[in-house]
């Protein structure tokens, strides 16, 4: 895969945390599949990188596991884009994931700050 | 997980691949032109803002493939990648795959031939009104070395008078004969036909019904010099008149004693009768002169 104008500040995202990303990123409305690339690595001030490729298999499993839904539509500058929305299933799964979500960052973070704090 | 949901989801992509995979392309086509336009507003030339584009999707191939992924069609390629080496295998070593094959064959065929047997012998009950009540009776006689065994073999039962003092003996609710009856027809052509010769009462006491036509009347018992009746079946039917429902009323034209005699047809049996022979084309009433010689042989004994 390519590794574009990587810098020192910039990732990829956590393997698995993609779909709780475009979760996320659907809670406010219907988006495009571009928009949510770019709403992810804006919303992370530019830290979070998203493969762009790897979006499509992701959106194709959420549809798959029927958390969201898509609708042919058109952008705002007028071009014809798939939007996805959440469903209610989609919505269960997101808090689902959020709240676990919390319990490992507050893991991850118990066991590191220690070791911060000694250096 | 709902699963029934993802299975929904599979098939309605599996049954519009095409739809499916061409949505697909359009969706990532239309995600490119809006990362090229975006380029575009950031000032690159147009080719720029392209290339960039699709630098950053990255790989379109993957993209798709991983997407069919989901989709959850590795299965039906891998099934069929499976079955073409399964197939070169077989073709490679001959030898053991008909060695294989012939043995599923058999066993399979084996198998089969078993069941329908033993499905028709003791799982069926048989076709006839109370068959729980329908016993067949041989005689014997031990002087001459005939048991039931030998009598059956021999398909050989007993005489007349034998009969009547069974059917007077009122041990039965009713007593019928039958035997073998075959008999030739003549006309158009030759050709020998199976017959199952029964005495008055067969019908009524097995309860089996002709589908089209009647059965025997009880004065068409026969007699010398009357008129020759015939009850045939939905196989022989279906064969010589080709299932002409206007066949109820013809006559054949057989082999009497003295030479060619009418007989006419007057019932259709139902498809598939069988009864202790297999294969009889037609029924014939007992003690015809012709086909029951066997019969007029007991009669004459007794």
């Amino acid at each position: 895969m390519t590794r574009r104008q990587s810098g020192p500040n910039r990732t990829d995202i956590l393997q698995g945390t993609l779909d709780m990303l475009i979760l996320r990123t659907l809670l406010f409305g219907p988006v495009h599949g571009h928009g949510i690339a770019t709403s992810i690595e804006k919303t992370s001030d530019d830290v979070l990188q998203v493969d762009h490729g790897s979006l499509y298999p992701a959106l194709q499993r959420l549809q798959a596991m029927g958390w969201i839904k898509a609708k042919w539509g058109l952008s705002e500058n007028n071009r014809k884009a798939k939007y996805y929305s959440l469903t209610a299933a989609g919505k269960k799964q997101l808090s689902v994931e959020s709240s676990r979500w919390e319990r490992l960052t507050e893991a991850m973070a118990r066991i590191m700050r220690p070791a911060k704090d000694e250096t | 997980m709902d699963w029934f949901r993802l299975l929904r989801f599979r098939l309605s992509r599996l049954l519009n691949l095409r739809a499916a995979d061409e949505d697909l392309a359009e969706e990532i086509r239309s995600h490119i032109e809006i990362e090229t336009q975006e380029n575009i507003a950031r000032g690159m030339s147009p080719e720029e803002a392209r290339r960039v584009a699709r630098i950053k999707f990255g790989s379109l191939v993957t993209a798709r493939e991983q997407s069919r992924e989901a989709w959850g069609f590795r299965w039906l390629e891998e099934l069929g990648q499976g079955l073409r080496f399964a197939f070169r295998s077989f073709r490679r070593s001959p030898g053991s795959t008909s060695a294989a094959v012939l043995t599923l064959a058999l066993g399979l065929g084996v198998g089969t031939a078993v069941f329908s047997v033993v499905n028709a012998l003791l799982f069926k009950p048989l076709q006839y009104k109370d068959p729980d009540r329908l016993v067949m009776v041989w005689s014997v006689n031990h002087q001459e070395g005939v048991d039931v065994e030998l009598a059956r073999r021999l398909g050989r039962s007993m005489s007349t008078p034998e009969m009547e003092d069974w059917k007077e003996s009122g041990i039965f609710e009713s007593t019928v004969a039958f035997g073998a009856g075959n008999f030739t027809e003549i006309h158009p052509e030759p050709q020998s036909i199976s017959g199952l010769g029964v005495s008055p009462g067969f019908f009524e006491t097995t309860g089996i019904q002709p589908f089209l036509g009647r059965r025997f009347l009880p004065e068409e018992e026969p007699r010398r010099g009357r008129k020759n009746v015939l009850v045939i079946t939905y196989e022989y039917w279906k064969r010589r008149f080709r299932e002409d429902p206007g066949v109820i009323g013809r006559e054949l034209v057989v082999q009497g004693r003295k030479g060619p005699e009418p007989a006419e047809i007057i019932g259709v049996l139902p498809r598939g009768f069988s009864f202790y022979y297999r294969s009889k084309e037609v029924i014939t009433p007992l003690t015809w002169e012709a086909p029951n010689r066997r019969w007029k042989v007991a009669q004459n004994a007794g």
